[in-house]
């Protein structure tokens, strides 16, 4: 966990200068710590959203809050984009759209697809009910 | 041909008359509880009912919860609910802010389409029904068809008018003709004016009761007398504003007073209303990218 | 109040403004008061802007663009895509300079859809030096960087957020969208101190300000942008204030929108903060 009083800044060690690296090694360098971040962020990215195991060293509460503000945040933007699925969802759709959320296999590539998988999620369980069959054009002129 | 529109003109005569005085017994058949309902105070949406039915019941609404601040109005005609304000004990008020809260963003037209057709907009019907103010929708509906026949024997009429002429001109005048000529003339006339107005007047949704009762509320919030809420109700949202205006541009005339007596009196403050919200372009955002982004989702 | 020496400015003065939603168009064009606007740049086509924002340019309020999916902060560098669209965007509204965050926002080939803390380290200083590089090369104005709410701290953080962005300042000039709300959020999620992020902070780049309101649930603060900033958030907007002056704090709302009075009440309530700094005691 980060010291919550750091040393002020001219006591902290020498700054790694970026100013004049060596050609080879300090792009090397920078790539090297590239991939290392890559690694890193995409093992918590996974943790967070895809429910993958959590790297060593996070806490794990912690995680899981931030995991679940995550679901939070989907769920506003679906209900947003289908009003129609958080409407019938009611008021269990938080409890409703976690168990969505951990019934996917992949992360949803886009919102719109996240909120028309929740409708079908929701339509599977008979929670939502059909659409209603839109009228046609000549429909106006039946009695 | 002077045969024919003498026969004609006998018809049409005979059809009115009789249209008319069916029309004429339908409206003035009693409508129950006349004394009940003329003490009874009518509620504003109930006076926006005389004046312009469920629609107008349904703008009023939008615009007086606008200018409370309970609805916010954006571009484009798009209604949002307006976060933790006071409920409202008004069941049309209640069906407006629930179907908002449900479907914040909606454009005002559909929402007073929601609000047209709601239980509360019923309810508010039936009373107006009840207390006699307002047609029974059987009743509605045969004085409307008793008018269109009057419509279409005027039309006729006045068809055989123009034919008469035609045939005064290119073959001459005769008694009969003369008469067909006349007859269908008055026909026509009269047929139309026992129908004149009568979409303006709200004869063709009230009683005479009703009508009455509307004009009451005319005679005492007069176009122009301040924007309370019986005013919206009466000549929907920027209607005092549209006074204000017009005084304002009398008053500045060389020459002239204003007789409204003080001149511009400001906006009412609520010109932004559903109804005379102009703009047409579509809004950016809040489709599909999640609005603000930035904040966390919380739990 | 305390004024700096040289300070590299984006040359604008802001003042008070608001985050423009679309839903908020008319209630902000009405609002008296407001005298900058912030807008999502994903949230705006530039060669198509709304008409509530052509119509408050013609005013001549300055709107800055604020991005939220760039991801300064991973390891892959910026995409030349979302960095043209955010030049687009400072274009169209000729803005004075453009906003993004501190932070990424996938990792893995997965979205994350959120604004992630950054692991602290000289390592990842790095890589977020040279991506904040290249993002500055492809804007034709002046970007400033926000420091994040965080519910969590990677296990090998060496530096606090304060002291890792006066690293990124120093090499790169960057300028610094500073969110009181965040700090607080850090402080009270993280135990890191706003008061000594503050200190640390090298304020004469300090291209403006973020308030918002949040809450706090079962011991974690929420910053959710959905309610009234709470009133240490506003202590710790006039303790910056004391330090040196803001050219604009803007306030941020991002749903739940309440009546036009409350949100002028907020400003209000900023600029009544922003002048307790000026008071002795």
């Amino acid at each position: 966990m980060t010291d919550p009083h750091p040393s002020p800044a001219p006591e902290a060690p020498a700054a790694v200068t970026a100013d004049v690296p060596s050609a080879v090694s300090g792009a090397e360098g920078l790539g090297e710590a590239r991939r290392r971040l890559a690694e890193a962020q995409g093992q918590v990215v996974a943790a967070l959203v895809a429910g993958a195991e959590l790297p060593q060293g996070f806490d794990p509460e912690r995680m899981r809050v931030q995991a679940s503000s995550l679901v939070a945040k989907r769920r506003g933007i679906v209900a947003r984009i289908r009003p129609d699925a958080a409407a019938a969802a009611g008021p269990d759709l938080p409890a409703e759209f976690a168990a969505y959320a951990r019934s996917r296999s992949e992360p949803p590539p886009n919102y719109r697809t996240d909120a028309d998988d929740f409708a079908a999620w929701l339509r599977e369980r008979g929670r939502m009910p059909d659409p209603p069959p839109k009228p046609r054009w000549w429909s106006r002129f039946l009695p | 041909m002077d045969l024919f529109l003498l026969i004609l003109s006998v018809a049409l005569a005979a059809t009115a008359l009789t249209t008319a005085s069916a029309f004429k017994r339908e409206r003035a058949v009693p409508t129950t509880s006349r004394t009940r309902a003329m003490g009874r105070k009518l509620s504003h949406y109930e006076i926006a009912y005389l004046a312009g039915g469920p629609q107008q019941v349904a703008g009023t609404a939008i615009a007086l919860l606008t200018g409370s601040g309970d609805l916010r109005v954006a571009r484009g005609g798009h209604v949002h609910s307006v976060h933790a304000r006071s409920v409202s004990r008004d069941p049309v008020e209640q069906v407006v802010l629930a179907t908002v809260a449900d479907r914040s963003g909606l454009t005002a037209s559909a929402l007073k389409t929601e609000v047209r057709r709601s239980l509360a907009m019923d309810e508010l019907k039936r009373h107006l029904t009840d207390d006699g103010l307002v047609l029974p929708g059987d009743r509605a509906r045969r004085l409307d068809r008793l008018a269109a026949g009057l419509q279409v024997v005027s039309a006729l009429a006045f068809a055989g008018v123009v034919a008469a002429v035609v045939t005064v001109v290119t073959e001459g005048t005769k008694p009969l003709l003369a008469f067909s000529l006349i007859a269908l003339a008055i026909t026509g006339t009269g047929a139309a004016a026992a129908i004149a107005n009568r979409r303006k007047s709200r004869r063709h949704k009230l009683t005479a009761h009703g009508v009455e009762r509307l004009g009451n509320a005319r005679k005492t919030h007069p176009l122009g007398s301040g924007g309370g809420r019986v005013h919206t109700a009466l000549y929907g949202p920027g209607a005092q504003v549209k006074a204000d205006l017009r005084a304002a541009r009398a008053a500045r005339r060389p020459g002239r007073r204003a007789t409204y007596g003080g001149g511009y009196s400001g906006s009412s403050g609520c010109s932004s209303s559903g109804g005379s919200c102009g703009s047409s372009s579509s809004c950016g955002g809040g489709s599909g990218c999640g609005g603000g982004g930035c904040g966390g989702g919380g739990s | 109040m305390a004024e700096p020496g040289a300070r590299q400015r984006t040359g604008v003065e802001l003042g008070v403004g608001i985050g423009w939603r679309a839903e908020l168009d008319l209630s902000i064009e009405r609002m008296p008061g407001v005298d900058f606007l912030e807008v999502v740049a994903e949230n705006v086509r530039p060669a198509d802007l709304p008409e509530s924002l052509r119509v408050l340019r013609t005013r001549g309020l300055p709107v800055v663009p604020h991005g939220v999916s760039l991801g300064v902060g991973g390891a892959e560098p910026p995409s030349p895509a979302r960095l043209a669209h955010l030049a687009a965007c400072a274009e169209a509204l000729d803005a004075p300079l453009v906003s993004e965050h501190l932070a990424f926002v996938r990792g893995g080939g997965i979205e994350a859809g959120h604004l992630l803390p950054v692991p602290r380290t000289r390592e990842s200083l790095r890589v977020i030096t040279e991506n904040v590089r290249r993002a500055q090369d492809a804007l034709p104005v002046p970007l400033a960087l926000e420091n994040v709410a965080a519910i969590f701290g990677w296990p090998d953080d060496e530096l606090t957020e304060a002291q890792f962005l006066a690293e990124l300042v120093e090499r790169t000039g960057v300028g610094l969208l500073i969110d009181v709300a965040n700090l607080y959020t850090n402080q009270f999620n993280l135990g890191l101190s706003a008061t000594d992020a503050l200190d640390a902070l090298p304020l004469e780049h300090l291209a403006y300000v973020h308030v918002a309101g949040g809450y706090e649930h079962h011991g974690i603060w929420h910053d959710t942008h959905t309610t009234s900033a709470p009133e240490p958030v506003l202590d710790l907007l006039t303790e910056l204030c004391a330090r040196a002056t803001p050219p604009g704090v803007l306030l941020e709302w991002d749903d739940e929108y309440p009546s036009d009075a409350a949100l002028g009440n907020e400003l209000a309530r900023i600029r009544a903060a922003m002048s307790a700094a000026g008071e002795p005691g």
